[in-house]
């Protein structure tokens, strides 16, 4: 028994090395990857092997067992074991069950044409082991090249399917003869051919391993595309946009599909799984949000997980790229494979060349948007805090305490310097500490109160420790929206109350008075433009601290009940933001 | 041992090493240990149905019942497949109400704790005491034809069960079962073949070949009512085998549920008509049960050594091995989803992690109880067991499970009652009338359990029926199975 499976195992080794050195040259090595190897080049490729396969093949006599010397065609008396069936099923666990029954059915003419005893059963166990193989594959199709070791496992039964083949059909052999030739030639048939299945599959594993490397260089020329045709356009996220770089890294890159998301929602997608992967209110599945909250590069679709339950998506994995605006994670592009195929290095190294792209045309929009506010919120900042007419009332109101009362004259002349010189010196900085800024609200306050004496009541409450950065003029405005609704409504008095609070990773400014309220149409969006004189106040602040600290820090209007309003906005505690990040200060 | 056979058996266990080796690289969570998180194709849940379902009873079973008795031995196979189109009546309702276990379907329906711990109890009593003897029939296998000694071979095939469901679950048990189901296919379809080929494919000679006493009822049974006492259990029993009616748990819709269960249909048809050929076979090469073998449990290897030599007999041993391996895995889980997902987390654990933890030592510690129990067992004692768990199933689960899904009165107290008159029926019935026993009871033992069962499911429902009722349309739980889509 022994020395038939070494038999058995030189003669699949000199096929192996065949196709080895086959594997090497440059042509095939290259057409090995399944995208570029059509089924007719499959066919015609293993077809080759398998023809080799059967000149290879030791003949026996039967009855009794013996080995005869090799020769071009079986002996009519004889027959022939070969390797060509390790080609046949390669064939089919490679390309599927079509090509494994092309492969199968020549090898099975040929070796039936060509001679033996038993042409029946080649004729027949060849293109079924073919079919078999190629069924496997289908099902674990997820992996693309079926791995060595499973390989041997679903080698170990196409032997048996060629014995039971000759038992069934034993053309010219004696019953008995063919069950005595079987029980000799089976279990070395068994090892050497499951063992050849294994080997030529990962040879072919190898093979098509450099086809894709390859084709991830081609990735990474494709990128440079990307990256110039990015940075011509002021990129920011949006619908459209996040199409067109969809659409063009579908067109640049070898994927199926392309999906770009933001934080929430698919902003698009293009390619296959368009019909039901494409809806904008769909929920992210959960490994993009994972991407999203991490930040890292996340492959899914590794062997069982599924990327999209939904029956007969094509999509099977996935690789999420996150990007980054500012170094905070804005959105995900998703590329999409039709393979469980494992991640290797040079596709993630790809993925990162890509979120870094994405991520710094992101930065660049968003520092320009900065500037943008920046310079906006100075000449606002000039042309709307110091109203004339509040300039010309103040003054008044001192004339006259100059006669009546000429030290809280003074004082308030004090008051106004203090509201006057943070108000212009504030519009060199972009941000400032709160003290400074509670300091300006307070100046800004007494002023009014001495205007309308025993009108406006302001009741502050300001944690002692309360630290932070917020751009200039945003607690005064407030206030001034308060005075306004305080005595506007209602002509008795106004009561307003600042709060100020210290928590641990923020603080929340609070302005509350007992106004009429905001109307309705204002409160629809928290930071909605309005054409009311208060609404561009307000929203001019809402805009900066959303531009400064992100959309949770946007400022809140709600109506309280009874009656009055609150508004308030929450900011980092402490100096987190370092000055440099932001241009013209 | 021959080369042929230490390679077959070696095969069975590597592979056996490898599938539980990949199942362990992905990622466990507990629904995928206890329904493969509900994501087979109606395929590949039809094959595992089938692997799950053909135990060695009726893989070499049938053939030995053949080679003994002829046509009454056939009548096993005729059952195996009646009962298993009885399926068709359950699988719909448990797909729907369960999520792992046949109790988390049946508290779904009664609405009461109390009904879960007796069917998770049942369940646990069913599957060891149907696990033993199927452990018991492996290590027999594997001493008759790989020559191990009788306790290793026992211990081998138990460890290779309890590292399928410890590591894998349903994952790793569906893919033994499916394997199992295609080999077990293809093995008789290639043997039936070899066979054909032997008679010059002339199927009409097969049976002519056979000696005519065989071909006539008679040879085992005295009577229909004989028969039916025999037989009608294990019809109906097979309806309450919870490591099958759990499989219905692992696809994700109604329809896929029957796509799987029209797969097993035709498998299991295809399946026990080869059989039949195969047994014809037997009597028509003249093969008879050795003196060393009584139930003729190696008939389908002598048939397989006369056609197919030594190689192939290795091969389909190989095979019955891997057969039992499928059956006793599925047994296993089923198990462990009642001991450690019914009784210790009553059905809501506290978290994922810790039910996953629970289910595998739950699984390591029944696997390693069952297989020391198989391996002392006395082996005289196996058969009369088999047949007092089928009679059991059906006399206590069979009618609760039918109740529930189909009677709209059937209530706590009526499952109650049902699995306790079924239980002390079967229990009676067997004690009183041992199926081995040379005096045949005078009474058909069987049906009369499996009517004391229904008897209880029906008294229980009745009695004082008034305030059950209210009690289970408060809490709203109360739902017929015919008035849902």
């Amino acid at each position: 028994m022994g020395g038939y499976t070494f038999l058995f195992l030189e003669r699949s080794a000199v096929l192996l090395v065949g196709v080895f050195a086959f594997t090497r040259l440059p042509g095939p090595r290259r057409r090995f990857g399944s995208q570029s190897a059509t089924r007719l080049w499959n066919v015609s490729i293993f077809s080759v092997v398998s023809l080799a396969g059967i000149v290879l093949g030791v003949d026996f006599q039967p009855d009794p067992i013996t080995q005869l010397p090799w020769s071009w065609h079986a002996p009519a008396d004889a027959v022939r074991i070969g390797p060509e069936l390790t080609a046949v099923v390669i064939a089919g666990l490679v390309d599927g069950p079509w090509t494994g029954l092309g492969v199968g059915a020549l090898a099975g003419v040929i070796g039936a044409v060509t001679g033996g005893a038993t042409p029946w059963a080649t004729l027949f166990a060849q293109p079924l082991a073919g079919v078999l193989a190629g069924s496997v594959a289908r099902a674990f199709r997820d992996e693309g090249v079926l791995s060595p070791e499973k390989a041997v496992f679903v080698g170990l039964f196409a032997p048996i399917l060629f014995c039971a083949m000759l038992l069934i059909l034993p053309g010219r052999i004696h019953d008995d003869a063919i069950i005595r030739f079987v029980d000799t030639i089976g279990l070395p048939m068994v090892i050497s051919d499951s063992l050849a299945i294994g080997l030529f599959s990962a040879i072919v594993r190898v093979a098509v391993q450099e086809a894709d490397q390859a084709a991830a260089v081609q990735m990474q020329r494709a990128l440079h595309v990307v990256e110039k045709t990015l940075s011509s356009l002021r990129w920011q996220l949006t619908v459209p946009a996040a199409r067109d770089l969809a659409e063009q890294l579908w067109h640049t890159l070898p994927t199926p599909a392309v999906a770009v998301t933001d934080t929430a929602r698919v902003l698009a997608h293009v390619g296959l799984g368009v019909d039901h992967h494409a809806l904008y209110d769909d929920r992210l599945p959960p490994w993009v949000l994972q991407a999203l909250r991490t930040g890292d590069i996340i492959v899914v679709g590794e062997a069982d997980e599924t990327v999209c339950t939904r029956r007969g998506c094509p999509l099977r994995g996935a690789m999420v790229v996150p990007f980054r605006q500012l170094g905070r994670i804005v959105g995900a592009i998703v590329l999409y494979t039709q393979h469980h195929r494992p991640l290797r290095a040079v596709d993630e190294e790809v993925a990162r060349g890509l979120g870094r792209i994405i991520s710094r045309e992101l930065d660049l929009s968003a520092v320009e948007e900065l500037r943008r506010i920046a310079q906006e919120s100075r000449l606002r900042a000039l042309q709307t805090q110091i109203h004339p007419h509040f300039l010309f009332n103040t003054l008044q109101l001192i004339t006259g305490l100059i006669r009546q009362d000429p030290p809280r004259a003074r004082h308030m002349v004090l008051r106004l310097a203090e509201f006057l010189r943070h108000s212009v010196e504030s519009t060199r900085h972009l941000l400032v500490p709160l003290a400074d800024e509670v300091r300006h609200a307070r100046a800004y306050t007494e002023i009014v109160e001495a205007r309308y004496p025993g009108r406006i009541q302001v009741t502050w409450t300001v944690h002692p420790e309360a630290n932070a950065l917020l751009p200039p003029c945003t607690l005064q405005p407030l206030i001034e929206n308060a005075v306004k609704h305080g005595l506007g409504a209602n002509g008795l008095s106004g009561r307003i109350v600042v709060r100020i609070e210290q928590h641990e990773s923020f603080v929340r400014v609070e302005v509350l008075d007992d106004g009429p309220g905001f109307p309705d149409e204002l409160l629809k969006g928290t930071n909605q433009r309005s054409t009311s004189g208060t609404g561009i106040g307000l929203s001019i602040v809402g805009e900066r601290l959303e531009a400064l600290f992100g959309p949770e820090n946007t400022l809140h209007l709600e109506n309280t009940k009874p009656c009055g309003a609150r508004v308030w906005f929450t900011i980092p505690a402490g100096r987190q933001i370092s000055p440099e990040v932001w241009p013209g200060a | 041992m021959p080369p042929d056979d230490s390679f077959f058996l070696l095969a069975v266990v590597a592979s056996a090493l490898l599938i539980s080796y990949w199942s362990a690289r992905t990622h466990h969570d507990p629904d995928r240990f206890y329904a493969a998180s509900h994501g087979l194709t109606g395929v590949q849940n039809g094959l595992a149905i089938a692997g799950d379902f053909v135990s060695a009873a009726s893989l070499l079973g049938v053939c030995g019942a053949m080679a003994a008795y002829g046509f009454d031995g056939f009548l096993y196979a005729t059952s195996f497949f009646v009962s298993y189109l009885l399926l068709w009546t359950v699988a719909e309702p448990i797909h729907r109400l369960g999520r792992y276990t046949l109790a988390d379907a049946l508290e779904q329906l009664l609405g009461t704790g109390v009904v879960r711990t007796a069917i998770a109890v049942n369940t646990l009593i069913i599957s060891v005491a149907y696990l033993i003897p199927q452990l018991v029939a492996a290590g027999q296998l594997a001493q008759e034809v790989f020559g191990l000694p009788h306790p290793g071979a026992v211990w081998l095939m138990g460890g290779l069960m309890t590292l399928y469901v410890t590591v894998g679950g349903m994952v790793s048990t569906s893919w033994v079962q499916m394997v199992k189901s295609v080999l077990m296919l293809a093995t008789a379809l290639f043997l039936s073949l070899m066979l054909m080929a032997r008679f010059h494919w002339d199927l009409a000679a097969l049976p002519e070949a056979m000696p005519a006493l065989y071909a006539a009822p008679g040879l085992l049974y005295h009577g229909s009512m004989d028969m039916l006492s025999v037989h009608v259990p294990i019809v109906i029993g097979t309806l309450g085998m919870p490591h099958i009616v759990v499989r219905f748990l692992t696809v994700p819709s109604p329809a896929v549920a029957r796509r799987s269960l029209s797969t097993a249909t035709a498998a299991l048809g295809l399946f026990y008509l080869l059989m039949l050929v195969l047994g014809w076979g037997v009597l028509a090469l003249g093969i008879h049960p050795s003196p060393a073998d009584p139930h003729g449990n190696l008939a389908l290897l002598a048939l397989t050594r006369t056609i197919g030599g030594h190689f192939f007999s290795a091969f389909v041993a190989a095979v019955a091995l891997t057969t039992i391996l499928a059956v006793v895995t599925g047994l296993l889980l089923s198990a462990t989803g009642a001991l450690a997902h019914d009784l210790l987390h009553r059905g809501a654990p506290r978290s994922p992690a810790a039910s996953l933890r629970s289910a595998r030592l739950c699984a390591a510690a029944i696997g390693a109880a069952a297989t020391l129990a198989a391996a002392v067992a006395h082996v005289g004692s196996i058969t009369s067991l088999v047949s007092l768990v089928f009679t059991w199933t059906a006399a206590t689960n069979a009618p609760v499970l039918l109740c529930a899904f189909y009677w709209r009165a059937f209530n706590t107290r009526g499952a109650l009652f049902g699995l306790a008159a079924g239980g002390i029926g079967a229990l009676m019935m067997t004690i009183a009338w041992p199926p081995e026993a040379p005096t045949k009871a005078p009474i058909p033992t069987g049906i009369v359990a499996i009517a004391a069962g229904f008897a209880g499911c029906l008294l229980g429902s009745w009695w004082k029926h008034r305030e059950v009722r209210r009690m289970n349309s408060d809490g709203g739980h109360h739902r017929g199975v015919a008035g849902e889509g």
